[in-house]
């Protein structure tokens, strides 16, 4: 995959039940791979084969949510044309599917009808996982970029929880976080992302110091020899 | 979508009060007491039929357009194009309603002509709507300009084929297309005023918008385009179609805004009619703030003022109005998410 600066020469594969990790310094282009995933810029050049992939994205108060808009709303967003008839919006059945979503997720406060901009940090992001999470039987594949950023130590366990059930059900799923100890909790296998392309595939296991050397990069080149 | 209430109510209480503030600086430059001024003002409109008439008469061209404009801004666009949409919407309603069988009985004649002026409306902003959707070009530049279009393309057909010889008028519409005066209706009281029912028109088309708005899928997400169009676009909302459609539908309402100049009062179209009303719309629509019951009050508080311009004019010029309409566009403008919001992006 390319994109503009951004990609350049991304390659990777994720089976289906497997979670793989990002991991990199940011601004190596791991927004930009979530994007072309997601569908909102298309590769300056290679292609996507994911199916269709739930995202939640790392800039959540722009991408994955409407902060003025209710909560309710934002858990059903783009989801109109599934709840209700010939254009017509059935609020009953959409409230009864946005209270059982915010009651999993355990969103507080509970008021589906308070705007999103009333919600803590972490409270948003449990609300973007509990959507993409409750449309899992449609999707083929999970991204998670930056899934638990400015979530407690409780909420992240809970949102770790999800992501290892999306692979139970046999979702491909990619985790891209600035988190290492998160990724290496979470994955079968973490690609080192430097300068728009995978430079070395590390198992959750190795030691901290080689991902610290493939992510800076200095010995990016051979890293990737050794382990492709 | 509700928004919160306080800050609704603080952008209609600036609006108001730099109204007041705009009217009563106005009064003593020109050496009045804003008593006398008021005491005026409101005698010559809500002080008599006639006056209250007119009053319905002024506003009801402002609700359609304040309406119109209003769907826009709920999509984060900035309609600026209602005056010319309004123009074309008025030639298409006469110049077909003139072309009507004389014996064109009202429940084909009626609906026709209304269609006419709110296609020929949602045509002139199918452009812009084009335009924003597929190459994001900003809709107050394209919609600005369709309105010096819409003065040209009106002239040049009032010359040409559908005025009549001679003037910059069209010839009358079958009297079937014309829309009942309320003075017609048991209403004797509003004798001699200009008022028809297409102010109930104007209510219908305001309030079943709100629902559109509010109850429909299309409708829904429009809303939540306006309010954050990246989130919408990742989770798959079509968000140019969206916007587009927005500014057809505001085309469309704009368009009808003419009906009761030329269908309820005159019967036919000339050059100018219902004028100003596109632009006063965006006063209307800004002070209104997304409410239908905001919307119809608004219309009436401009329509007041158009009317009761007339009567204080031997105090304060009726141009006065216009500088009061200026300061609520800004006033509420400085106050209201949604321009900034549609300046921003």
């Amino acid at each position: 995959l390319t994109l503009g600066q951004s990609l350049r020469g991304f390659t990777l594969a994720v089976r289906a039940g497997e979670i793989v990790g990002i991991a990199g310094v940011d601004g190596n282009g791991q927004d930009a791979l979530v994007r072309v995933l997601a569908g909102l810029e298309r590769p300056g050049s290679g292609v996507v084969r994911v199916g269709r992939v739930e995202v939640v994205h790392p800039d959540r108060d722009r991408d994955g949510l409407v902060v003025d808009a209710p909560v309710g709303e934002n858990l059903m967003l783009g989801e109109y044309a599934l709840f209700g008839r010939m254009g017509i919006v059935s609020d009953r059945a959409l409230e009864r599917e946005a209270s059982e979503r915010a009651r999993r997720a355990k969103i507080v406060p509970a008021d589906l009808r308070g705007p999103v901009r009333t919600l803590s940090g972490g409270n948003r992001q449990r609300l973007v996982v509990a959507r993409a999470m409750a449309r899992a039987e449609r999707a083929d594949a999970f991204v998670f970029a930056q899934p638990t950023q400015g979530v407690d130590f409780v909420g992240a366990a809970q949102i770790h929880e999800e992501i290892r059930r999306a692979a139970i059900m046999g979702k491909a799923v990619l985790v891209v976080s600035s988190d290492l100890a998160e990724l290496r909790l979470l994955s079968q296998r973490v690609a080192v992302m430097v300068r728009g392309r995978v430079v070395a595939e590390l198992p959750p296991g190795a030691p901290e110091a080689r991902f610290g050397e493939a992510m800076l990069g200095s010995n990016a080149i051979s890293a990737a020899g050794a382990d492709a | 979508v509700k928004r919160a209430g306080s800050a609704v109510g603080i952008a209609a209480a600036t609006g108001i009060a730099s109204a007041w503030l705009a009217f009563v600086v106005l009064v003593w430059l020109y050496g009045q007491t804003p008593r006398t001024v008021v005491a005026q003002l409101v005698a010559a409109t809500w002080g008599m039929p006639y006056g209250v008439g007119q009053v319905i008469y002024k506003a009801t061209p402002l609700l359609l357009t304040g309406a119109a404009v209003d769907v826009a801004l709920k999509a984060g666009l900035f309609n600026v194009g209602a005056e010319g949409q309004l123009a074309v919407g008025g030639l298409a309603a006469a110049a077909v309603g003139a072309r009507l069988p004389a014996d064109s009985p009202a429940f084909i004649a009626l609906p026709t002509v209304v269609c006419a002026a709110a296609a020929a409306g949602a045509l002139w902003s199918a452009p812009a709507a084009l335009l924003r959707a597929r190459f994001g070009a900003h809709e107050v530049i394209s919609t600005i300009m369709m309105n010096r279009i819409a003065d040209a393309v009106i002239g040049l057909m009032l010359a040409r084929g559908l005025g009549l010889a001679g003037t910059t008028r069209t010839p009358d519409v079958a009297p079937g297309a014309r829309i009942a005066r309320l003075e017609s209706l048991d209403l004797p009281w509003l004798h001699g005023s200009a008022a028809s029912l297409a102010a109930a028109l104007a209510v219908a088309v305001t309030l079943a918008l709100g629902v559109w708005l509010a109850r429909t899928r299309v409708g829904r997400e429009i809303v939540l385009v306006g309010l954050g169009p990246h989130a919408c676009a990742a989770e798959r909302i079509p968000v140019g179609r969206r916007l587009a459609q927005a500014l057809l539908v505001s085309g469309a309402v704009a368009g009808l805004a003419a009906t009761g100049p030329v269908l309820g009062y005159k019967g036919y179209y000339e050059s100018g009619l219902g004028s100003g009303a596109g632009f006063t719309g965006i006063a209307v629509a800004l002070l209104g703030h997304g409410r239908p019951a905001g919307l119809i009050a608004a219309a009436l508080l401009f329509g007041t003022l158009e009317q009761g311009g007339l009567a204080i004019n031997a105090y304060v010029p009726m141009e006065g109005m216009i500088v009061i309409e200026g300061v609520v566009i800004l006033a509420v403008a400085l106050s209201d998410a949604r321009i900034r919001r549609s300046v921003g992006t």
